[in-house]
């Protein structure tokens, strides 16, 4: 197979302008903040732009970025205290609902299970993109992903009982 | 199912609330390849101290590519363009009606455009101050001459949408030896484009036709006793293209699309010769000139390739009407930026001209006879096309 090397100028505009929302949204799941998020979203694209030639074609470019975004996002949380929480939806009569409950629930997974499964169900990325994206092999990205369900049906059990 | 749905994950995350914004990512880019630059200039610069043992052996060695404009010669060691020349495609300048009036004028914008990519342009803001809006500017009255460059996508673009206005203009075009020097605005003619009163006042734009240049003038209606006064009334089509292609040349960042740009970043230009102008009124021949300067001056100038140009029409308004009091001569020589800077030294010892100060390094070499201009001496980078203009104030 013959590799390309580098991502050219225009691929990656395409690609910021075609998923812009999904990376800012998955970002503020790593930052709590979706302001923090978009600045991390800049700063990755800028990187990006500055370290494009060194792109090796091994996977999907969409996926290199998004390591550089995951990075991006994890380092605005080591500088500042993550916000706790992501979109608040008001409890109805006493009951925090569905939502309430399913994002209390993420926001106590792992980070990378958490982060798995927005790009896997939020952002449609496979496996082979997410495992180039958290840095780790698709077969770990299949772990990963069934630890976050596991976990999160034992969560969703105790909110029921 | 799975546990997690697009649709249960879409309402936990955040809403977003900040819209895509390109520029802005190439901006921070660009601040860090700045940054960048900077670092390794430091670093190679720490290198040779440490190898050579001595910082003053850095002082011939050392280049840079410099990321701000600047008013006369270059610092040492600044990169010139590259390569030293280049073919012309399109020339345009004017006062401008995309950047906003502030009071009764306009910004000035000057745009050369090089088959090889390079975009090189000024700019003069009506108001000068420190909101310019140009971060790499030179000062607050004046943007130096600045560098970008395009694909040869974006030249085509920029070529095509002027050949386009020429295409409906046929009959105002003028044809000019290539070689010509554009002096800064000072066109009017009979074959011009007249524009409406709310179009800023005058301007021309030239477009390459082998080794000749076409060019197209506009300007508002001028009183008929005024010299050069003429023209042909603009259709609304053709002032709306005026409109268009002041916008691509003026804005070209916000108008041409990511592929039209090969180098966004802006950089000054240096120039690999300076043409070394003297204007003097009334007019002398070259050696008469030489010999106002000082003696080391015109030792280094005489013998150089030089241009005599007919300089300007200096005129006076008496009793309503206008009289003509006399003419300049300039001469220009040509020499390498190193030999400018020795003629830069050679001169130090002149007043530098109070009025040309932020635009121009000029100095005054003899003051004005008979309420004609004083006789000046300034330098002027060369244009890849082997061309000049002229930087001094507008006035």
């Amino acid at each position: 197979m013959i590799r390309r090397r580098g991502a050219s100028l225009d691929e990656l505009e395409a690609l910021y302008r075609g998923r812009f929302a999904i990376f800012v949204r998955v970002a503020a799941s790593v930052t709590g903040d979706s302001e923090r998020a978009h600045d991390a979203v800049q700063e990755a694209f800028a990187t990006a732009v500055q370290k494009r030639s060194s792109f090796r074609g091994d996977g999907p470019l969409e996926a290199w970025v998004w390591r550089i975004v995951l990075n991006a996002a994890r380092a605005d949380v080591r500088r500042i205290t993550p916000v706790a929480g992501y979109a608040e939806t008001g409890a109805v009569n006493g009951d925090p609902g569905p939502d309430a409950t399913l994002r209390a629930a993420l926001v106590l997974l792992p980070e990378r299970q958490r982060t798995a499964v927005f790009l896997r169900y939020f952002a449609d990325l496979d496996y082979a993109a997410i495992g180039e994206a958290l840095g780790i092999s698709t077969g770990s990205v299949s772990a990963t992903l069934s630890a976050a369900h596991a976990t999160l049906r034992n969560r969703l059990e105790e909110v029921r009982t | 199912m799975s546990d997690f749905d697009h649709a249960s994950l879409d309402r936990v995350l955040p809403p977003i609330e900040s819209a895509p914004d390109w520029e802005d990512v190439l901006s921070r880019s660009r601040v860090r390849q700045g940054r960048h630059r900077r670092h390794l200039v430091l670093a190679a610069a720490a290198a040779l101290v440490a190898v050579i043992g001595t910082a003053s052996a850095i002082g011939g060695v050392r280049t840079f590519v410099l990321d701000k404009g600047f008013i006369g010669l270059p610092p040492r060691g600044a990169t010139p363009s590259a390569p030293e020349s280049g073919d012309l495609v399109v020339h345009w300048e004017g006062f401008t009606p995309t950047l906003p009036a502030q009071g009764r004028a306009n910004d000035i914008v000057r745009v050369w455009v090089y088959a090889d990519g390079r975009i090189i342009w000024d700019r003069r803001p009506h108001h000068p101050g420190p909101e310019t809006g140009i971060p790499e500017g030179a000062n607050e009255f004046n943007s130096g001459y600045l560098e970008q460059r395009l694909t040869p996508k974006g030249v085509e673009l920029v070529r095509s949408a002027i050949a386009g206005l020429f295409e409906r203009s046929r009959a105002l075009l003028e044809t000019f030896p290539a070689s010509d020097v554009p002096l800064l605005l000072a066109r009017k003619g009979r074959s011009a484009l007249i524009v409406p009163e709310d179009f800023p006042s005058v301007g021309s734009m030239e477009l390459s036709d082998g080794d000749r240049l076409l060019r197209l003038g506009w300007h508002t209606p001028c009183h008929p006793t005024d010299l050069g006064c003429g023209g042909t009334t603009a259709t609304a089509e053709q002032v709306a293209a005026l409109r268009r292609v002041d916008m691509l040349v003026t804005a070209p960042a916000s108008v041409l699309p990511s592929s039209a740009w090969a180098v966004r970043e802006v950089r000054a230009y240096v120039p690999s010769h300076y043409a070394v102008c003297i204007d003097t009124s009334p007019p002398k021949d070259a050696s008469h000139l030489l010999s106002m300067l000082p003696a080391r001056a015109a030792e280094l100038l005489r013998g150089k390739s030089r241009t005599r140009l007919g300089g300007e029409v200096q005129e006076a308004r008496e009793g309503g009407r206008v009289v003509v009091l006399g003419r300049s001569v300039r001469y220009c020589f040509k020499v390498e930026t190193e030999q400018a800077r020795e003629v830069a030294e050679a001169l130090s010892g002149l007043d530098p001209e109070p009025g040309w100060k932020g635009y121009a390094l000029a100095y005054r070499v003899a003051e004005p006879v008979n309420k004609l201009n004083p006789t000046w001496i300034w330098f002027e980078p060369y244009f890849p096309h082997g061309g000049f203009t002229f930087s001094g104030p507008v006035g």
